[in-house]
């Protein structure tokens, strides 16, 4: 499809349609997701999609609509109705197009030789790993997920103030989970990552030693006694934690006013070995672009710099209710999704110390690998913090025995204000991504 | 009160248009299956539908299938009394499914174009080796499969004027407002959804249907002095528009004020582990920590906790657990699943007995048990899974009074948040967005900050006391695919649970 041309046809049907101001957001994408199971290929399926949304202001309000229909007869229906649907909106609808200033910095996003990987290849990937995952021990019973996924996407926003982008970028996806069993306990081990370029990739064997080491570790864990004590973040769990502050940083709980950090620029609010970084322009990270999903130019934005609030991130509507400017953060789950603010390359930046470097200057701690249900244990009111945990417990520096169904609780600005020590070892699997980090004092909670 | 009243009501205070004929032209999609396929030719033996599935078992195959959908929905939020987006999807397209050798090919496209799913058909196809038996072609009947009225309607919302969905969230922003002046903060989140699918197969299935699916919710801050507290209430249902009563919407809006002004008060939750009472509604948590162990896949694969474990006591003799996707009008509810399955009642653990596993086509198959309607799917872009519908613990014979007086010390959970679960051990966390503690055979004070910890077949074992009060909560299952389920419970106690908190 030429995505370029469908943009600027229901551009020039949003400027006949009555409409006073207008975007189209058009995204063409194709790919295929992949299980294997028992070497032989479970489950293939072919994506090819297409679709469009569109953003409708009339009279200052605005509406959206979005549809994967592309004949000519709905391509007006949906504009004439989107034009209807807007007189009934209060949503402020004047500001939020972004203007034109080119076509953003170069961020390596896209692999050309994507056409050229043949599905033997991706099968293969796949294949080894599940064969290396069995060679790695015995006690490895059964493979619960082994799957593979890629996208080529083709993006193209258009709006009435003149803005025509487009970006081309390639996605590709790889996870497996592992059960081990031994002596009557089950334990599983997860690994899996993103990347930009098919060759950024871990190995089969990177892939498949890491989720086997997980679940061997994790075999005859126990619980802890209830107490308060260091907890070490592994790089696999400071996404929970950023997580948790993206929300009191995003521009939508800035200008409604219920993040308690609003009013907290330039204070120092976490250790001074905390600086929390948003970026889009590394080039061939996971969330790499040259503009966002509403066309406005990627850049860097500095969240925490040595402990000190530096600001907050923003896309174009969030922005303009507190009278800023976004800072490219405006993203899309999809044509179907309403652009809202998300983060990108987020992450907290790289300290000098090794992991085991921070383990063996634990005298007594939790060493925590896995987070089960944190994303629910979050008062945003408050910012009390507490989550399921696994793990391993620390005596004098060293690793004691494996640990399941503890929980910790913090408030997770007691917990920035208490980092103190931050790892070496930070490595973009996904979009948000951190090194291993200790938080000196959180409540453990056990038998 | 009917809708009709209701949009009388409304109409006083805000000008509103009713509903008409006209709404169609206006607003709605009118059902456009009629409209661009002639239904009972294309599914017959000559007709269009059976020729995509040649197409889709020209390699061979056990089982070919179209999947063919329409989607019309409407979402409105309002923040703090202004509508911050309105909006209109419109989506359709189709879906091929390939089965040969167990292994599963699917292709879609955008469009119900005959060459462009016969093209998808041809990738699908390549699934799976070479040289398969082929299968033949049942004859397809469309008279067979007939609405059975679960998920009837009156109004689609489709064809409803988006004033009256207006006037629901104002409402329901009002109403929170009113409830005390410790709201600060209101934000109404109103969605509408029709459905309409058909899905023919090889097998002789072709069934027609249409689904309407209704969403209200609020999100509410309450403030006093330094005090802040979340409240927040869903409401969901496979109903037409006439399900949004004003009663319906007054009291949603009040049930998430009540809950925000009641946290203001909360203490620290207590930790440890200690008898939990968890108040009707609760039936979350069996959903994540005991019900996909109970899908036939993970039992396929050998990775569940339930394994070769049918007839064995899984959990306390009071325990009876039902999975059920023909109860009318429910989220998870619906005449025939997305393979074309009428729903039903499955009895999945009977006073403790493990007694069978919720299944699809394929695993129903390949294990050699029962069709329970569970194949479900996200949209025409996904292939079906198993997955839940509307599943609880049935009603037990013990008064929720005397549940929690028969109770010295422990925490009454009133409003479970989500929560997440590992399938392999059964091991779960929740969040509990409304909780009190228990002391001395009382409901006390409210505590914020709880979280459960523990393992889905322990519980089963440890509920000692079951309520006769079931009511259900609804929810959006993820499984690599969203589907809207929802999950019911009637008081009852667990009698250890290892508590989160941060007292």
């Amino acid at each position: 499809m030429d995505a370029k041309g469908m943009a600027g046809k229901l551009l020039r049907l949003i400027e006949r349609s009555g409409a006073d101001a207008g975007e189209v957001f058009l995204q063409v994408s194709e790919g295929v997701d992949i299980e294997v199971r028992d070497q032989a290929v479970e489950r293939l399926r072919n994506t090819q999609a297409a679709g469009y949304a569109l953003r409708l202001v009339v009279d200052g309000r605005m509406a959206f609509v979005s549809s994967s229909d592309m004949r000519d007869g709905s391509l007006e229906t949906a504009v004439s109705r989107g034009v209807d649907l807007a007189r009934h909106s209060t949503a402020a609808g004047a500001d939020v197009f972004a203007e034109p200033s080119g076509p953003g910095p170069g961020v390596d996003a896209y692999d050309e030789d994507i056409d050229a990987i043949s599905i033997d290849r991706k099968i293969n990937l796949l294949r080894d790993t599940e064969t290396l995952c069995f060679a790695c021990d015995p006690a490895i019973s059964k493979m619960e997920d082994l799957a593979y996924t890629d996208r080529k996407t083709e993006t193209v926003i258009a709006n009435t103030a003149g803005l025509l982008s487009m970006r081309r970028s390639t996605l590709f996806d790889v996870g497996v989970a592992v059960v081990a069993e031994k002596d009557g306990d089950v334990a599983n081990g997860r690994e899996g990552m993103q990347a930009r370029l098919f060759d950024r990739l871990d190995s089969p064997s990177e892939l498949a030693s890491s989720a086997c080491r997980k679940a061997m570790a994790r075999l005859g864990a126990g619980s802890v006694k209830t107490q308060s004590a260091p907890v070490i973040f592994d790089r696999s769990t400071a996404y929970a934690v950023l997580t948790h502050l993206f929300h009191l940083v995003s521009g939508e709980r800035i200008a409604d006013g219920t993040s308690i950090l609003k009013d907290r620029v330039g204070d120092r609010i976490a250790s001074g070995l905390v600086t929390v970084v948003d970026d889009a322009t590394l080039p061939g990270l996971p969330r790499s672009r040259p503009f966002d999903d509403e066309g406005t130019v990627s850049r860097r934005n500095v969240i925490i710099a040595g402990g000190v609030l530096e600001g907050f991130l923003f896309d174009a509507s969030s922005a303009g209710k507190v009278g800023t400017a976004s800072t490219g953060n405006a993203s899309r789950g999809g044509f179907r999704s309403l652009p809202g603010v998300a983060s990108t390359n987020y992450f907290l930046a790289a300290g000098g110390l090794a992991p085991e470097e921070i383990i063996r200057r634990t005298d007594r701690g939790l060493h925590v690998t896995s987070l089960a249900g944190w994303w629910v244990g979050i008062n945003p009111a408050t910012g009390d913090f507490s989550s399921g945990a696994r793990g391993f417990w620390i005596e004098g520096g060293e690793v004691v025995r494996p640990v399941k169904n503890v929980t910790i609780a913090a408030n997770l600005l007691d917990m920035l204000a208490g980092v103190d020590a931050v790892g070496s070892d930070l490595f973009h699997r996904y979009g948000t991504a951190g090194p291993t980090f200790r938080v000196s004092e959180m409540r453990v909670g056990g038998t | 009160m009917r809708r009709r009243d209701f949009i009388k009501v409304i109409a006083k205070g805000s000008a509103l248009a009713l509903a008409s004929p006209l709404a169609a032209d206006l607003l709605g999609v009118r059902p456009a299956l009629g409209a661009d396929l002639d239904w009972e030719s294309a599914a017959g033996a000559g007709g269009d539908l059976a020729s995509v599935l040649r197409a889709a078992l020209a390699r061979g195959g056990l089982l070919g299938e179209v999947y063919l959908e329409e989607v019309v929905r409407t979402g409105i939020r309002m923040t703090d009394g202004r509508i911050e987006y309105i909006e209109l999807g419109l989506d359709r397209g189709g879906g091929i499914r390939v089965i040969k050798d167990w292994k599963t090919g699917y292709a879609f496209c955008d469009s119900w174009d005959v060459d462009e799913l016969k093209q998808a058909a041809g990738v699908a196809s390549r699934i799976g080796g070479a040289g398969d038996a082929v299968t033949g072609i049942g004859a397809l009947d469309p008279s067979a499969a007939r609405p059975r009225g679960i998920v009837s309607y009156v109004t689609d919302p489709a064809e409803v004027l988006a004033d009256a969905k207006v006037a629901v969230v104002d409402l329901a922003d009002r109403v929170a407002r009113e409830y005390d002046p410790a709201i600060k903060q209101v934000r109404v989140e109103y969605r509408d959804e029709m459905r309409r699918m058909v899905v023919v197969s090889s097998e002789g299935v072709a069934v027609r249907q249409e689904i309407p699916l209704l969403w209200l919710s609020l999100d509410i801050l309450a403030v006093r002095g330094d005090r802040r507290a979340p409240g927040y209430v869903r409401r969901s249902s496979k109903s037409g528009f006439e399900h949004m009563t004003e009663e319906f919407v007054r009291e949603t809006a009040r049930e998430g004020a009540r809950q925000a002004v009641t946290m203001l008060d909360a203490a620290d939750a207590p930790s440890g582990e200690m008898p939990v009472v968890i108040a009707s509604g609760g039936g979350v948590v069996f959903h994540e920590a005991v019900g996909h162990g109970l899908e036939a896949d993970g039992i396929e694969r050998g990775t569940s906790f339930y394994t070769g474990r049918v007839g064995e006591r899984v959990g306390s003799d009071v325990v009876t657990i039902v999975e059920d996707g023909s109860i009318p009008h429910l989220r998870g509810s619906f005449d025939y699943d997305d393979e074309g399955t009428p729903s039903r009642r499955n009895v999945l653990i009977e006073n403790g007995i493990l007694r069978g596993y919720i299944s699809d086509r394929l695993t129903a198959a390949k294990l050699g048990i029962p069709l329970t309607g569970n194949g479900r799917r996200e949209s025409y872009m996904h292939y079906p899974l198993v997955r839940m519908t509307n599943t609880f613990i049935l009603d037990g014979a013990s008064d929720p009074e005397e549940i929690v007086s028969a109770t010295d010390r422990g925490l009454y959970a009133k409003r479970l948040g989500g929560g997440e679960v590992d399938t392999t051990t059964g091991n779960f966390t929740f969040g509990v967005r409304e909780a009190y503690l228990i002391e001395k055979g009382r409901i006390t004070s409210p505590v914020r900050g709880a979280t459960l910890i523990g393992n889905g077949p322990e519980i089963l074992r440890r509920i000692d006391m079951v309520g006769g009060d079931t009511t259900f909560w609804p929810g959006t299952c993820g499984k690599g695919q969203w589907v809207p389920i929802s999950s019911g419970a009637p008081t009852l106690r667990i009698t250890a649970v290892n508590v989160g908190g941060t007292a």
